[in-house]
């Protein structure tokens, strides 16, 4: 059973109907890609899947749950975690506190609990500051540890916000252009630990990429969207010899 | 009397004074920090906390300290419900239509404070347990009074620094601060941030007003002292704590200098001198990070 699933998705936006008639369902443990020339609707539809805009029309059911409605701050409660296109991070934070900041939804204990600092409290915070750790290891960020993030390049800032995810430990998590601004090193590492998100850490991954050779390496289904609306759906392969494809990409 | 002992005195009271504008101060930034509005109607919710506090000790008879902190908590919940009912329906306005609707509030408050019975345009004085009592420090002589602004002062300012970088709230409203997007998507419910804020926003301004009340009276207009705490905060860098209080203790101090040393009136406009003076050296005030916008 599919672990997400779009339904005949639609916003618009004054008269432009940015996205249209989108349908699709993800199966656990899938890595599926959204491809399309620029304005094609593709962060459009992720920011409804994250509920930063409400959809004119149609719904979307998240591991059996309706989440078309609920506040965006439970997105993540609900179990998915994203990244954003130009980076959205604590800036004048550590990359240590930003990715402790991941861990919120998983906190239990209340205000007068934390105002104490019982017991409870403690044992929260250590189990929150091993599963970091791990995120540290996972994408080697170690020597960035207490650096502020401000004053990190921009791929490893890139990496900082992957692992502020992770330490969320979604069961689906949205990437909107993993490799942007990225060099051919970084991008090498970004498929390894995107195989190994699925393979090692159980999660579901839907991407929004340009790098086609990365879609190729990684995906297992993709999505090609233009003008708000699906062009083609299915294996890479597929979809790259499917002719609307092509001619929405050269212009014709 | 010794010019050097006179010196100090002055410079005792100058920083008492300039904690209650650090107050006042501190309530502007950490609005603005987390919400990125400038609330102009500060000084009215520290006018209306002294207001609920007078009403408390001295027409309730409920006894000082815990009369104060009822009418710290009642300015909160005030602050709290003002946020629900006028700034979160403008949520996504342009930031100018916020900021002016702060300054209708500040008028409505005034006005509608004038109407009530028994509050009105009179000058009402907040009993007070140290009223008149000095304390001699060597040569000095510093009333309980000034010393009760400073002590209380630090140990608020104290607390709140533990505040916010302890308890998971507090971190959770400097995410707030630092991008809202980002702390909203790791499941921080920003409007109750919003609402917690100005809570705490309105409770810090409540003490300034009875902090402020021995030495200027309760009464309907006690809040334009924003405008001097106004400046303090600017000069501190607007969006830093730390700075908030260092700006409001530096005007203090620089007022009470003025009055003693230099001629009549100049006091009035000494806060706004140094303004201008720091602002031509460090734009981005004395605490404050510069940021380039790239375009």
């Amino acid at each position: 059973m599919a672990v997400l699933s779009v339904s005949d998705v639609g916003i618009s936006f004054g008269g432009l109907r940015a996205v249209d008639g989108i349908s699709f369902g993800v199966e656990p443990r899938e890595i599926f890609a959204i491809i399309g020339p620029n304005g094609a609707g593709k962060t459009t539809l992720f920011n409804v899947i994250s509920r930063i805009y409400e959809p004119s029309t149609g719904s979307i059911v998240f591991d059996g749950r309706d989440i078309t409605r609920i506040p965006p701050h439970d997105v993540v409660r609900a179990g998915i975690a994203r990244t954003f296109q130009n980076i959205n991070l604590f800036d004048n934070a550590t990359v240590l506190d930003n990715l402790m900041l991941g861990r919120y939804r998983h906190h239990r204990s209340g205000v007068l609990r934390q105002t104490l600092f019982t017991p409870f409290v403690r044992r929260e915070k250590l189990a929150d500051r091993r599963k970091v750790e791990e995120v540290i290891d996972f994408l080697e960020l170690g020597k960035y540890r207490d650096v502020l993030v401000a004053g990190l390049p921009y791929g490893v800032r890139k990496i900082v916000e992957l692992g502020r995810a992770l330490a969320a430990e979604p069961r689906l998590i949205l990437l909107d252009e993993p490799s942007s601004g990225l060099n051919v090193e970084e991008t090498r590492d970004m498929v390894f630990w995107i195989q190994d998100m699925r393979d090692d850490l159980d999660m579901t991954v839907i991407m929004i990429e340009h790098d086609m050779s990365l879609v190729s390496a990684v995906s297992d289904r993709v999505l090609a969207m233009s003008s708000g609306r699906m062009l083609a759906l299915g294996t890479p392969g597929e979809v790259q010899r499917d002719p609307g494809v092509a001619a929405a990409y050269l212009g014709g | 009397m010794d010019p050097l002992i006179v010196f100090l005195q002055a410079v005792v009271s100058g920083i008492s004074i300039g904690c209650i504008y650090a107050l006042v101060a501190l309530g502007f930034v950490l609005i603005y920090k987390a919400t990125e509005v400038v609330n102009f109607a500060q000084g009215e919710l520290m006018m209306v906390g002294a207001f609920f506090a007078y009403t408390l000790v001295d027409l309730g008879g409920v006894p000082f300290v815990p009369g104060v902190l009822l009418a710290l908590l009642a300015t909160a919940a005030f602050g709290v419900i003002l946020n629900h009912l006028l700034l979160r329906p403008l949520i996504g306005s342009p930031a100018f239509t916020i900021v002016l609707a702060t300054v209708a509030v500040s008028t409505l408050l005034r006005a509608v404070v004038a109407m009530i019975p028994g509050w009105g345009v009179e000058t009402h004085r907040l009993s007070n347990p140290l009223a008149g009592q000095v304390v001699p420090i060597g040569k000095l002589v510093v009333s309980a009074e000034h010393l009760m602004v400073i002590a209380v002062t630090v140990v608020l300012v104290g607390a709140l620094y533990l505040f916010f970088s302890l308890a998971r709230v507090g971190v959770a409203l400097q995410a707030t601060s630092q991008n809202q997007l980002a702390a909203g998507y790791s499941g921080i419910d920003i409007r109750r941030m919003f609402g917690l804020i100005w809570g705490i926003s309105a409770a810090v301004a409540a003490l300034a007003g009875v902090l402020l009340a021995p030495a200027a009276f309760v009464h309907v207009n006690m809040g334009y002292i924003g405008l001097k705490a106004f400046p303090a905060a600017v000069l501190g860098g607007f969006g830093s704590l730390p700075g908030a209080v260092v700006g409001g203790l530096i005007i203090g101090v620089v007022e009470e200098l003025a009055g003693l040393y230099a001629p009549e009136g100049v006091k009035n406009v000494a806060a706004y001198v140094v303004l201008l003076a720091v602002l031509m050296v460090r734009p981005q005030g004395l605490f404050g990070i510069s940021k380039r916008v790239r375009v």
